[in-house]
């Protein structure tokens, strides 16, 4: 057995226990999964983008950072950006790369210039000396002479400028971890059909008071229209469940508030729900309530736990695209036409004057035919595809060669056999 | 261990990544690579500021860098193209024309 064997089962195996262990962590507990995607994908993503910058065949590059751009869409998922995981794989790795990969082969623009990545490395770039050049005609050599050693000295200061506040000046809590208490306070709302459009909205508030930290208290109680509160494993009140059909106007929500006066969390989900009134055309998933508490429990302690106000969902980014920022929206669909129109008019390439006709083969590939095919044309032997304007040009008069024998014809090597 | 400042750490240690890319090699298309990757070191920040404070809004300035950064690389290969098509080169240290 060789070592590359061994080698190459001892990784499965390691990696197996590893899946292995996983699995089992994730039954017990949701948000380690998120903690292993995360893992895994942080560092799988540095490793693959460091191999990314450092190869020589472009091809090779593009591959890994493929890698990276996959790691970095299980990021966004475990962010609760499900949409933009999704284009992340659409349109970064389906499009953006391909282009790449297009252009590196139909322009055969093959592996960097040695030279010039060796030039980087020596540091002899536009004339300039190396360490040891200098340090030999005694001008003493600055230690930070090469390109390459430049570039990993800058950008690890950049790093390290990037990092530090992070690490020293960040602190306190929205900063280290994503927990429940920095959920929005917009509501999950679902709808319920029944037959005469969505009359119900189930409104989900999550409730915070800022001052103790603590859940606050709400009074029970409550109308035809709102429940009492549902409430959680631990007795909390986390939401009102509000039937209300139609859009509502500022009078009607200002007088439901009215109803309960004070209760500062019942007038929020009542704004959200006037908010959400607009939505009524749109289907809306209908949750049931158990559906609801086993979703939010299950995501209860996890970054996942966001969903429940259907953040990062299409709807809600298609709303807010739609909505609070059309404007930049129609920019962009501007920018893209003015990048589509400078990419046509930069690639286009340049003719000559008179250029421009018909590309017409000058030597098939039958070698008998070349005779018949030349006559025919009138043109001459040559490679590949030549230009003939004067075949766009009906008015031009057709020049027929007389035919040559048979013999000729197909007499190719010309020996007259 | 899944916290807003572990993903920055990663995201700045992408972005310098990819700054060394662009400042360290000489080839036009390896650098139009390395900015992709800055570009998406970026994107991972706004994801973790939109979960953090919870504003879908992030997904949106997310959606407008990748329609940009379309357009950007479009811009970007055509150059290169044509450039390639003159000078039969990717070397940027060959591109002298605005050098004064």
């Amino acid at each position: 057995m060789n070592k590359n064997l061994i080698g190459a089962i001892g990784a499965g195996l390691i990696a197996l226990a590893a899946v292995a262990f996983v699995v089992v962590k994730a039954l017990s507990d949701a948000a380690f999964v998120d903690e292993a995607i995360f893992l895994a994908a942080s560092t799988l993503g540095i490793a693959l983008s460091v191999v990314a910058v450092t190869r020589k065949n472009p091809v090779y590059a593009i591959l890994n950072l493929l890698g990276v751009f996959v790691m970095m869409a299980a990021l966004f998922f475990v962010l609760a950006a499900d949409m933009l995981a999704v284009l992340q794989i659409l349109v970064y790795a389906g499009a953006i790369l391909m282009l790449f990969l297009f252009v590196i082969m139909l322009f055969n623009l093959g592996g960097s210039d040695p030279a010039a990545e060796a030039s980087v490395v020596a540091g002899t770039e536009l004339g300039r000396k190396t360490a040891d050049e200098a340090e030999k005609t005694g001008e003493g050599g600055f230690w930070l002479n090469t390109p390459k050693l430049r570039a990993m000295v800058f950008s690890m200061a950049l790093a390290a400028l990037l990092i530090m506040p992070i690490v020293f000046l960040v602190h306190g809590d929205p900063w280290e971890s994503f927990t429940p208490r920095h959920l929005p306070t917009r509501p999950m709302f679902s709808g319920v059909e029944d037959g005469n459009g969505l009359r119900e909205f189930r409104v989900w508030i999550v409730v915070e008071d800022t001052a103790t930290d603590a859940p606050a208290p709400v009074a029970a109680g409550g109308s035809t229209l709102i429940s009492s509160g549902e409430k959680d494993a631990e007795g909390t009140t986390v939401g009102y469940r509000i039937t209300w059909s139609g859009p509502m106007s500022d009078e009607q929500r200002d007088a439901l508030i009215e109803t309960r006066k004070g209760d500062a969390v019942f007038a929020t989900a009542v704004k959200q729900l006037q908010g959400m009134a607009r939505w009524q055309q749109l289907e809306l998933g209908g949750m049931t309530d158990r559906e609801i508490t086993a979703s939010r429990d299950r995501y209860k302690h996890s970054p996942m736990a966001v969903k429940r106000d259907g953040f990062g969902s299409i709807p809600r980014v298609g709303w807010d695209l739609f909505d609070a920022y059309l404007i930049p929206f129609e920019f962009v669909s501007l920018i893209l036409l003015a990048g589509m129109v400078g990419a046509v008019v930069l690639a286009l390439r340049k003719r000559a004057p008179g250029e421009g006709g018909p590309l017409v083969p000058t030597k098939p590939v039958g070698d008998g035919d070349v005779s018949l095919f030349e006559r025919h044309l009138g043109a001459t032997v040559g490679q590949g595809l030549v230009h003939r304007p004067e075949l766009h040009d009906v008015s031009a008069p057709v020049e027929h060669k007389p035919a040559p024998d048979d013999d000729a014809i197909y007499d190719t090597d010309g020996d007259d056999d | 261990m899944l916290t807003p400042k572990n993903l920055l750490i990663l995201s700045a240690v992408l972005f310098s990544t990819g700054t060394y890319g662009v400042l360290a090699r000489r080839n036009l298309l390896i650098m139009l690579l390395s900015i992709e990757l800055m570009f998406n070191a970026v994107m991972l920040v706004i994801a973790t500021m939109a979960r953090m404070f919870a504003d879908s809004g992030g997904h949106i300035f997310m959606l407008m860098i990748i329609a940009i950064s379309a357009a950007e690389v479009a811009v970007g290969l055509s150059i290169l193209i044509a450039l390639f098509r003159m000078k039969r080169t990717t070397n940027p240290m060959d591109l002298t024309a605005l050098r004064g």
